[in-house]
């Protein structure tokens, strides 16, 4: 928790980064117009809309890409760090002094070394079924590594690493859409994979982003708050494309 | 592309920033320190049952009741209560209504202090020429190694105010695992007054044969009436030979 606000930070830094690169203006008169729920009035108009349907007088939104690639990071949430480092919220190295001998003495024989937390790494890939519908797979990947010393002799005696590896079907649920924001939210279940060297579990996972936002076209940039097996704030970069036809 | 690069600097950055916990180390004096708290506390324990024991002999012995009731309320305790019924003498205390047995001492019909051969589960006590042995027998087992004990109480003076006052020396074992054990060796008597350690010299030997450690403490007693403190912590570590 010492370094929440380097996640906060880095999540704004982010965040005016990706503002920064979207300011282009927005030139394609048939994404204007239907951001903007323009209706034509006259023949001209409707000789520039050749790829909107009209049912009465509104326009029916299209897919406008069909797939979407897309990786992020998330700062820690609840759910990942308790299954992937369930002592952490609970456990403090400085205050833990084991009662019995056996126990202090092999205590008091090791050093630790800093712990390194990657958390999380994910890589979704959706297929836009509707405008405002999209699924696809959500996959995340986090770790902890730490290595521990011989007190006396320094010597490296092991190291513990675990890892998280989730799998999960994704629904993605788009409530604003525009020509460079879309905000959404998304809901997934499936798979996590706890895998450590002392054993490991197989746990049903879900992953929540409560609220979404892409700034771009093509390539765009997110940010995402949720919680589940990606994090809790995640940001990341993706990219939107067309099937070959 | 340049948008590219930032997202990336921006995601490395987060990815690198990510050592949550810096670790902790430890000097290697504070595995001794620990073996000889622990050693410390062991001889502390056996001294003080040897203590209980001899304050038992000495309230049978006399027939005089304000020293036999000052002796049960000071030493054994105010809820206790000591029952001879031939061979047999049983120490109980009442906590909330309900008995409990302290100890339940067989001899062998003679008073300790007469040469007399006391049995307690696993202690057994004894006169020696002008010491008092208490040997310690635990079963053997086959998933550790058996605690077993054998102190020489020597010179043992005995006054209402001060307590006891004695030396110690012999050997203990404290067992924890099979191959993982603390031996405590006297080296030089302790002197025991006024109810703590005076001077006197241990050396503890931790031996883990699972994790590969053979520790040997030396530990000396201070003058605890120059420093007075309490009985844990005045004594110091000598030698402190990590092997």
């Amino acid at each position: 928790m010492r370094h929440l606000y380097k996640y906060i930070m880095a999540a704004l830094f982010a965040l005016v980064v990706d503002m920064a690169t979207a300011q282009e203006v927005v030139s394609d008169e048939l994404i204007r117009d239907r951001v903007t729920s323009y209706t034509p009035t006259s023949d001209n108009d409707v000789n520039n809309l050749t790829t909107v349907n009209y049912i009465g007088h509104k326009a029916e939104e299209s897919v406008r890409w069909t797939n979407d690639i897309r990786i992020g990071y998330g700062a820690p949430g609840i759910f990942s760090l308790l299954i992937l480092d369930g002592s952490f919220f609970f456990y403090d190295d400085d205050m833990y002094i084991p009662e019995t001998l056996p126990y202090r003495v092999d205590y008091l024989r090791t050093n630790r070394g800093p712990m390194r937390r990657f958390m999380t790494l994910s890589a979704n890939y959706h297929r836009q079924i509707k405008p405002w519908f999209a699924l696809g797979c959500k996959s995340s990947f986090a770790g902890i590594w730490q290595s521990t010393f011989d007190s006396i002799s320094g010597v490296k005696r092991y190291s513990e690493n675990v890892y998280n590896v989730a799998a999960l079907v994704d629904a993605r649920f788009s409530w604003f859409r525009s020509d460079m924001v879309e905000m959404y939210s998304s809901v997934g279940l499936g798979l996590m994979a706890h895998i450590e060297k002392m054993g490991g579990a197989l746990w049903p996972m879900f992953d929540i982003a409560a609220i979404g936002l892409t700034v771009g076209r093509s390539f765009y940039g997110f940010l995402e708050i949720g919680a589940g097996c990606a994090g809790s704030a995640r940001i990341g970069f993706g990219f939107r494309f067309n099937d070959k036809k | 592309m340049k948008r590219y690069i930032i997202w990336i600097i921006a995601t490395i950055s987060l990815a690198t920033s990510c050592v949550v916990n810096d670790g902790y180390e430890h000097e290697p004096i504070a595995i001794g320190e620990a073996i000889a708290a622990r050693g410390i506390g062991e001889i502390a324990d056996y001294t003080h049952t040897f203590i209980t024991i001899a304050t038992i002999d000495e309230y049978l012995a006399t027939d005089d009741e304000e020293l036999r009731e000052q002796l049960r309320t000071n030493y054994i305790g105010a809820n206790s209560k000591i029952e001879q019924e031939g061979n047999n003498i049983i120490v109980s205390t009442t906590y909330y209504g309900q008995k409990y047995t302290l100890h339940n001492i067989t001899t062998d019909g003679k008073a300790l202090r007469d040469g007399g051969v006391w049995q307690s589960d696993n202690l057994r006590l004894f006169t020696t020429s002008n010491a008092i042995t208490m040997v310690v027998t635990e079963p053997n087992n086959t998933n550790y190694t058996a605690d077993s004990a054998s102190l020489n109480f020597e010179n043992i003076e005995f006054d209402i105010e001060q307590g006891y006052s004695f030396n110690v020396s012999g050997s203990l074992v404290i067992g924890y695992g099979k191959g993982n054990n603390l031996n405590c060796e006297i080296c030089k008597k302790l002197s025991f007054m006024d109810k703590r350690f005076n001077s006197g010299i241990i050396e503890l030997r931790y031996i883990d044969e699972g994790n590969g450690y053979d520790d040997l403490v030396t530990v000396e007693y201070l003058d605890w009436s120059k420093i007075g403190i309490s009985y844990l912590q005045y004594y110091k570590v000598v030698n402190n030979y990590i092997i």
